[in-house]
């Protein structure tokens, strides 16, 4: 039986009837990773022996007659951010190479009590701070489809994961685009849901006014199973909204006739790799024949400082959350002769090149002038990006744009060329700064193999509504395959 | 009235100390394009309009959350003892930091 085939919710099924067991699924899951990840260095840490365990839990679960969950026997990755009870959490950062925390986050706790068996960590952007998971301390994650290329980021691990067939379901935490970016470039399906759906109590932040837990998976039955189980209210983070979730597996399975739709016009799509505008032409096409009307929609507030907005918003809040890194509050500890050389010290040691500097641009704009002049305008332009969102989800359902200006990116650009990978956010940090739900939509690949795709985005708390167009859209381009990882052999340099 | 700005070595160095990172002079230069290059991204931001506009803020919540009101047992104190450096009993041992001579800085910021 080759379980890495099968969708999250087959395994689950068959785990319930007895057709084969969680242990078998586990054993055959951390097998493919065993064999094969070498080659695209996903996954950083794995806990064979807690995923074993909770394996047979389920497993004796069901041979009791007990309901073992819904994701029963499910194999799940989750981003190294994300605190795991007793297993290595390091952010892909040397601040934090050997901590071990006493809790599972929220998250993680709701995956595994809906039966699914937590095998381990995967690879990310140090502290999250980056697009193409080159800058962890474990080493750069290759892309699955092509190993010339990056897997996009920070959820490069997770994505990449996915798209090898090392799970079918990996979490991912989202403050710009770092769950739907690497699942573009890996070609799979990703989902930021809208801010205060999902807990984010345990996970390590980047920027707590814009991140968000997201599943990444191979198609979006998955993700909708995903989202009934992760989504809810949690005592733990006052952000997470109590209200009462629909059941968004059943709202994936209905249609879209008679809903509206937009298509994003008035950017450069000259600028842009001429398949991604294929894709938005073709999903929008799909949605006609499903019967949807299809409109065309301008956002130009958005359009031209949704990203300039964005690093202000991310870099500022950055810089005061890792400011608790220090050496004595948490994290890697360095001497020092005085106390202000013990953190420079600790910080310099701790935080690589990329988060450095990040730290410095956003203590820089919090800063007397700049705080004025780039901070509080950045703050405003959010609100006015906020109210075009509003303004058009008054009139339209949905929205589709492109996720990514570029296919794939070559791998080392962000070296070459920093600011292009950050121009690289404008179209996924918009629905951050809103608050939206965005799913990062897999329709097809180039002739060379290369994933193409759209973003879905919907008014806030319209998540379940927005699964529903990914279904239609993927019922009639097909979810994407497992990357062919088998086939290109080899061992990565 | 907003104006653009540009960092220079002397605000650089003023943020490399609330920031507490330390920076080899010769990165300075490096460090200066990358932060300008993204204020200069930021430069057409500021044409905006926005007199009338307040700061974004979270305020749209359907059911906001609540917690009770009581004491937790958190019974981790253990485990995390067992992840000290330097466990000294029941507390962690941690060196001393303030005026210590003892500790190389050679070739560091």
């Amino acid at each position: 039986m080759e379980f890495h085939k099968l969708s999250a919710l087959e395994i689950a099924e068959g785990v319930k009837k007895g057709s084969w067991t969680a242990s078998e699924v586990l054993s055959a899951h951390l097998e493919r990773i065993k064999i094969f990840d070498g080659q695209i260095n996903s996954v950083v840490t794995l806990s064979e022996e807690s995923a074993h365990r909770d394996a047979k839990e389920t497993d004796k679960a069901v041979a009791e007659g007990k309901d073992p969950g819904p994701l029963a026997g499910v194999p799940f990755l989750v981003k190294d951010n994300f605190c795991t009870d007793g297993i290595r959490t390091t952010c892909c950062s040397k601040m934090l190479s050997d901590w071990i925390p006493d809790y599972d986050a929220t998250a993680v706790k709701r995956m595994k009590d809906a039966g699914a068996v937590l095998m381990g960590k995967t690879n990310m952007d140090e502290f999250a701070m980056g697009s193409t998971t080159e800058s962890s301390i474990f080493g750069p994650t290759l892309n699955p489809r092509d190993f010339n290329r990056v897997p996009g980021g920070s959820s490069g691990g997770s994505a990449a994961a996915v798209a090898a067939g090392f799970c079918p379901i990996a979490l991912g935490s989202d403050t710009g685009g770092s769950v739907r970016q690497p699942s573009a470039f890996c070609g799979v399906q990703g989902m930021k849901p809208s801010y205060g759906q999902i807990s984010r109590y345990g996970i390590v932040a980047y920027a707590s006014s814009l991140d968000q837990v997201g599943p990444i998976t191979r198609n979006t039955g998955d993700m909708a199973a995903a989202m009934d189980v992760l989504a809810g209210p949690d005592p733990n983070d006052t952000t997470c909204d109590a209200y009462e979730r629909p059941s968004f597996s059943q709202a994936a399975a209905e249609g879209i006739k008679g809903k509206k739709i937009a298509v994003l016009t008035g950017y450069d799509a000259e600028s842009m790799d001429r398949p991604l505008i294929e894709a938005i032409e073709k999903a929008a096409g799909y949605c006609r024949s499903a019967g949807a009307e299809i409109v065309e929609a301008e956002l130009p507030i958005t359009m031209k400082h949704a990203v300039a907005c964005y690093y202000m918003v991310a870099l500022g809040d950055a810089s005061s959350k890792l400011a608790c890194f220090d050496g004595m509050r948490y994290g890697h500890h360095a001497d020092g002769r005085s106390l202000v050389e013990m953190y420079k010290r600790s910080r310099n040691q701790g935080f690589g090149k990329e988060v450095r500097k990040r730290i410095l641009i956003g203590t820089c704009i919090l800063t007397r002038g700049y705080y004025e002049n780039y901070y509080v305008p950045a703050t405003k332009v959010r609100q006015m990006i906020a109210d075009e969102y509003a303004e058009l989800f008054k009139g339209v359902d949905a929205l589709i744009c492109p996720i990514s200006p570029a296919l794939p990116y070559k791998k080392g650009l962000v070296e070459e060329d920093p600011v292009r990978i950050y121009l690289g956010d404008a179209f996924s940090s918009i629905a951050n700064l809103a608050g939206l739900p965005s799913i990062s939509l897999n329709v097809g690949f180039t002739e060379e193999g290369l994933p193409t795709n759209v973003q879905l985005m919907g008014p806030r708390f319209g998540d379940a509504g927005l699964l529903g167009l990914a279904h239609v859209i993927e019922n009639k381009a097909g979810s994407p395959p497992i990357a062919d990882i088998e086939k290109k052999g080899g061992c990565r340099e | 009235m907003i104006k653009k700005m540009e960092m220079d070595e002397e605000r650089l160095r003023e943020v490399l100390g609330f920031s507490c990172i330390g920076l080899p002079e010769k990165e300075y230069a490096e460090v200066l394009d990358r932060v300008n290059a993204v204020l200069r991204m930021c430069d057409d931001m500021q044409e905006l309009d926005s007199s009338n506009v307040s700061p974004f803020e979270w305020d749209v919540m359907k059911a906001p959350a609540r917690r009770q009101d009581r004491a937790v047992v958190w019974e981790g104190r253990d485990r995390f003892l067992d992840q000290a450096p330097v466990r000294d009993g029941d507390f962690f041992h941690v060196p001393r930091i303030i005026a210590r001579d003892d500790v190389e800085m050679e070739g560091e910021e």
